[in-house]
C-alpha cells in the first residue's frame, strides 16, 4: 500500500469515527434517554414524585430544621400525607436528630375540609417517649410544621394515639386539642 | 517495522478522531447555562440552580422546578409525558413537543422540552410562564438579575421606634391592619404587650428615657413588646389610631393623677394583701414515667423531687407558707390529678419542677415556662359562668382555668428567669410561653421551671455549673418572696 492510499484510508476511517461519535451521542440522547435515571418510572399517572420539607431536631438547639426530600406519592391527599410522614419517620439524613420514639407508626390520617389534619399514631409515640420539654417540643414542631409546610390548607393538626386523643406525648405539652400550625412556626 | 509503526499511528489517529467525535458534539450540545438564584423568605436559605444550554437555549430541569415551587411530579415513561402539580394547578409537558397543557389549556413554548440524562428539561421561558399563567403567585422571576424571588410575608407590625419626649417615653409602630394590642402585665418594673397572631418586620432592641431595655420581637403567640422600666416609672398608656400603635411610659406622677396615664401596679401575687399562704410544688413525672434521662445519670423524676423538697424547705423558712407537693415519693400522678391537688388546696402559686439534658441548655441552664396567653382552639368558646346575680361565684372551665392568670404567671416566670440569669451568669436561661398540659387547669398563677444539670459535675449529685439544688431553690424562693412583698 503506498503512502497516498494509506493516508486516504486513515482519512476515511477518521471520518467514519467522527460520524460514529455523532450517531452514538445522538443515540444515547434520543433512545438511551428513554430510561430515566433520576425520575423513577411509576406504575400509573396517579403516582408521582413530590418534594417535601421534613422537619428534624438539631443537636444542641431547641429548634427544628427542614430537609428536602423527594417522596413518591399517590394523587389522593391521604396517600400524600402517609407518604410524607413515612419519610419523616424514616429519619434525617444530614446529621440532624431523629425525634420519633422507636416503633412509632402512622396508623391513619383524616383530613377535614375545615383545615384540620388528624394523624393517628401507634402507641410507642407516647409510651416510648423519654425526653425533656426540648425533645417533646421539637417532636410536636416536627409533626406540625411538616404538615404546615407541605400540605396547603392544613391549619390545625390533631394528634391521636390509637384512635384516641392523647393528653400529652411526654408529660409537658398539651396535645389534647388541635395544634394551630401558626403557633409552631 | 515501518509498516507496524504506520499501522499504530493510523490506529492512534482513528482513536483520537473517535474521541473528538464524542467530545465535540457533546460540548456543543450541552453547556452549563448561567445560574439562577432563588431567594426564599426567611428563614430558608437562598439557593442556586444551574440551567443547561441546548442548541443555544437555556433549559431548566423539572426536578429543580418541582423542588423550588414545591410541585409534585408525575412521569409517564411510555408516552414521555411529565406533569407538575402546583396546588390546584397542573402543567403537562411532553418531551420533544412544544405544546404544554396548563390546566387543560394549550400553550406554545416554541421550543420543546427535552430529555437529558434521564431528566426532563424545559426551556427557561417556562419560569415566566409559571407566573404569567397564574400557577405561581408567591414568587417573581426577575430576568435581568436571573433571580426567582419569593415574596416575603406581609408583616402586620412594622417600623417600631422609641421616642423620648420629656418625661414620656413612647414606643410607636405601624400596624398594617387593625390589630388589638393585649396588655399582658404592667408593673412598675416591667410592661408586656402582645399583638396576638401578628408578624413583625424585624426584631428591635432599644433603650432610653423610662425604658432600661425594650424588645419588640415575634414569638409563637404573635408580636410581643417587652419593656424593662427604669426605677420610678409611674404610669403607662396604650393607644391605636390610624394604624399606629403608641405605647407610652412616664415617670411623671401628675400625668397618672390626671388620668391621662394608667397607674403601674405591682403584681397581685397572694391577693390584695400580698400575702401568700399556700404554694403548690409539682415535681414532674414520677412512678412509671421517669421523664428525661440526665447527662450525668439519674432521671428527671428523681431530680425534680430533690429540688421540690429543697424548694419546700426554702419557702417554709422564708415565707412561713404552707407548701403542698403533688407527689411526695416516686409515684404516678396524672396531670389532671396534679391540677386537682393544686386547686383543691387553695394554692396561690403553682411551681412545676422539671429537668432536661437536651437542647440549648444541655450544657447547663434553665427554661422557665408560663402558659401561652393565646387560648387553645376552642377554649375561647368556653367562657366563665357567673352563678347568681350581684357578684355570685364565677365558675371557670376546668381545662382553661389558667387563662385568667396568664398575665401574672408570665410576670412571675419572667422574674424567676431573670433571677436565675443574674445568679448563674454562665448558663443559658430562657423564658417562654407554650401550651403546657400541667399548667392549663391551674387556677392560680403557675409556672414550670426546667433545669439542666451541667454534664460535668460539682460536689453534689445535681450540680449546675457548681451550684447546688439548694442554691436554685434559694433563688426561686427569694424571687417569690420579693414578688409577694411587692416593691419597697
Amino acid at each position: 500500500m503506498n503512502r497516498l492510499n494509506r493516508r486516504w484510508l486513515i482519512g476515511v476511517l477518521g471520518s467514519v469515527a467522527i460520524l460514529g461519535g455523532f450517531f452514538w451521542i445522538a443515540r444515547v440522547r434520543i433512545q438511551g434517554g428513554n430510561q430515566p435515571q433520576r425520575l423513577v418510572p411509576l406504575a400509573s399517572e396517579l403516582e408521582g414524585i413530590r418534594g417535601a420539607y421534613l422537619y428534624f431536631g438539631v443537636p444542641g438547639a431547641d429548634s427544628v430544621v427542614s430537609e428536602y426530600r423527594d417522596v413518591v406519592v399517590k394523587d389522593r391527599p391521604a396517600d400524600q400525607v402517609r407518604a410524607i410522614y413515612r419519610e419523616l419517620l424514616a429519619g434525617p439524613s444530614k446529621g440532624h436528630t431523629a425525634l420519633f420514639p422507636d416503633g412509632t407508626e402512622l396508623l391513619e390520617t383524616y383530613w377535614t375540609d375545615r383545615g384540620t389534619l388528624y394523624l393517628d399514631w401507634s402507641r410507642p409515640l407516647t409510651q416510648g417517649f423519654h425526653g425533656g420539654s426540648a425533645r417533646e417540643h421539637a417532636l410536636i414542631a416536627s409533626i406540625v410544621r411538616t404538615a404546615g409546610e407541605n400540605l396547603p390548607g392544613v391549619e390545625r393538626v390533631m394528634i391521636l394515639v390509637e384512635g384516641e386523643p392523647a393528653e400529652t406525648i411526654g408529660g409537658h405539652f398539651d396535645v389534647l386539642s388541635p395544634l394551630l400550625v401558626r403557633d409552631w412556626r | 517495522m515501518t509498516r507496524a509503526v504506520a499501522a499504530t499511528r493510523a490506529l492512534a489517529a482513528v482513536f483520537t478522531a473517535f474521541l473528538l467525535g464524542l467530545a465535540i458534539p457533546a460540548a456543543l450540545a450541552i453547556q452549563a447555562g448561567s445560574s439562577i438564584d432563588v431567594i426564599y423568605p426567611d428563614p430558608q436559605s437562598p439557593e442556586r440552580i444551574a440551567p443547561i444550554t441546548l442548541s443555544g437555549t437555556r433549559y431548566i430541569s423539572t426536578n429543580d422546578l418541582a423542588r423550588v415551587f414545591r410541585a409534585t411530579k408525575y412521569w409517564r415513561p411510555d408516552v414521555r409525558k411529565l406533569s407538575l402539580r402546583l396546588g390546584d394547578h397542573t402543567i403537562r409537558f411532553t418531551v420533544d413537543a412544544p405544546i404544554v397543557l396548563v390546566d387543560e389549556e394549550a400553550k406554545n413554548l416554541v421550543l420543546p422540552p427535552r430529555l437529558v440524562q434521564g431528566a426532563v428539561y424545559v426551556p427557561e421561558s417556562v419560569l415566566g410562564g409559571l407566573m404569567d399563567w397564574g400557577l405561581v403567585t408567591n414568587a417573581a422571576w426577575d430576568v435581568p438579575s436571573r433571580t426567582i424571588r419569593f415574596r416575603s410575608q406581609v408583616h402586620t407590625v412594622r417600623q417600631a421606634q422609641l421616642w423620648v419626649r420629656g418625661r414620656v417615653t413612647e414606643v410607636s409602630a405601624t400596624l398594617l391592619k387593625t390589630l388589638s394590642p393585649r396588655l399582658i402585665y404592667a408593673t412598675p418594673s416591667e410592661l408586656r404587650l402582645l399583638f396576638e397572631g401578628g408578624t413583625l418586620d424585624s426584631t428591635r432592641i432599644f433603650s432610653g428615657g423610662a425604658v432600661l431595655s425594650g424588645t419588640i420581637q415575634e414569638t409563637s403567640d404573635g408580636v410581643e413588646i417587652r419593656l424593662v422600666l427604669a426605677p420610678g416609672a409611674q404610669g403607662y398608656s396604650v393607644s391605636v389610631s390610624s394604624s399606629r400603635l403608641k405605647l407610652a411610659v412616664t415617670d411623671d406622677h401628675d400625668l397618672v393623677q390626671s388620668g391621662i396615664f394608667s397607674k403601674l401596679e405591682p403584681l397581685a401575687l397572694g391577693g390584695p394583701d400580698h400575702r401568700i399562704r399556700t404554694v403548690v410544688i409539682d415535681p414532674g413525672h414520677g412512678g412509671s414515667d421517669p421523664g428525661a434521662p440526665l447527662p450525668r445519670g439519674g432521671s428527671e423524676k428523681e431530680a425534680a423531687l430533690d429540688l421540690a423538697r429543697a424548694l419546700r424547705t426554702e419557702l417554709q423558712d422564708r415565707l412561713g407558707v404552707r407548701v403542698v407537693l403533688t407527689r411526695e415519693g416516686d409515684t404516678d400522678v396524672r396531670l389532671s390529678r396534679r391540677a386537682e391537688i393544686a386547686n383543691e388546696s387553695g394554692g396561690e402559686l403553682f411551681l412545676s419542677i422539671h429537668f432536661d439534658g437536651e437542647g440549648l441548655i444541655r450544657a447547663g441552664g434553665f427554661r422557665v415556662y408560663a402558659l401561652s396567653p393565646t387560648p387553645a382552639p376552642g377554649a375561647a368558646d368556653r367562657l366563665p359562668v357567673t352563678l347568681g346575680s350581684d357578684g355570685g361565684a364565677e365558675m371557670h372551665p376546668w381545662d382553661s382555668a389558667q387563662n385568667q392568670a396568664t398575665g401574672t404567671s408570665m410576670a412571675v416566670g419572667q422574674a424567676i428567669a431573670d433571677a436565675l440569669a443574674r445568679n448563674f451568669p454562665q448558663t443559658s436561661v430562657a423564658f417562654r410561653t407554650g401550651r403546657l398540659s400541667v399548667l392549663e387547669s391551674i387556677a392560680s398563677p403557675a409556672v414550670l421551671i426546667e433545669c439542666a444539670p451541667a454534664p460535668r459535675g460539682g460536689p453534689e449529685a445535681m450540680s449546675l455549673q457548681g451550684y447546688s439544688v439548694r442554691e436554685i431553690a434559694r433563688i426561686v424562693a427569694q424571687t417569690v418572696q420579693d414578688l409577694a412583698r411587692g416593691p419597697a
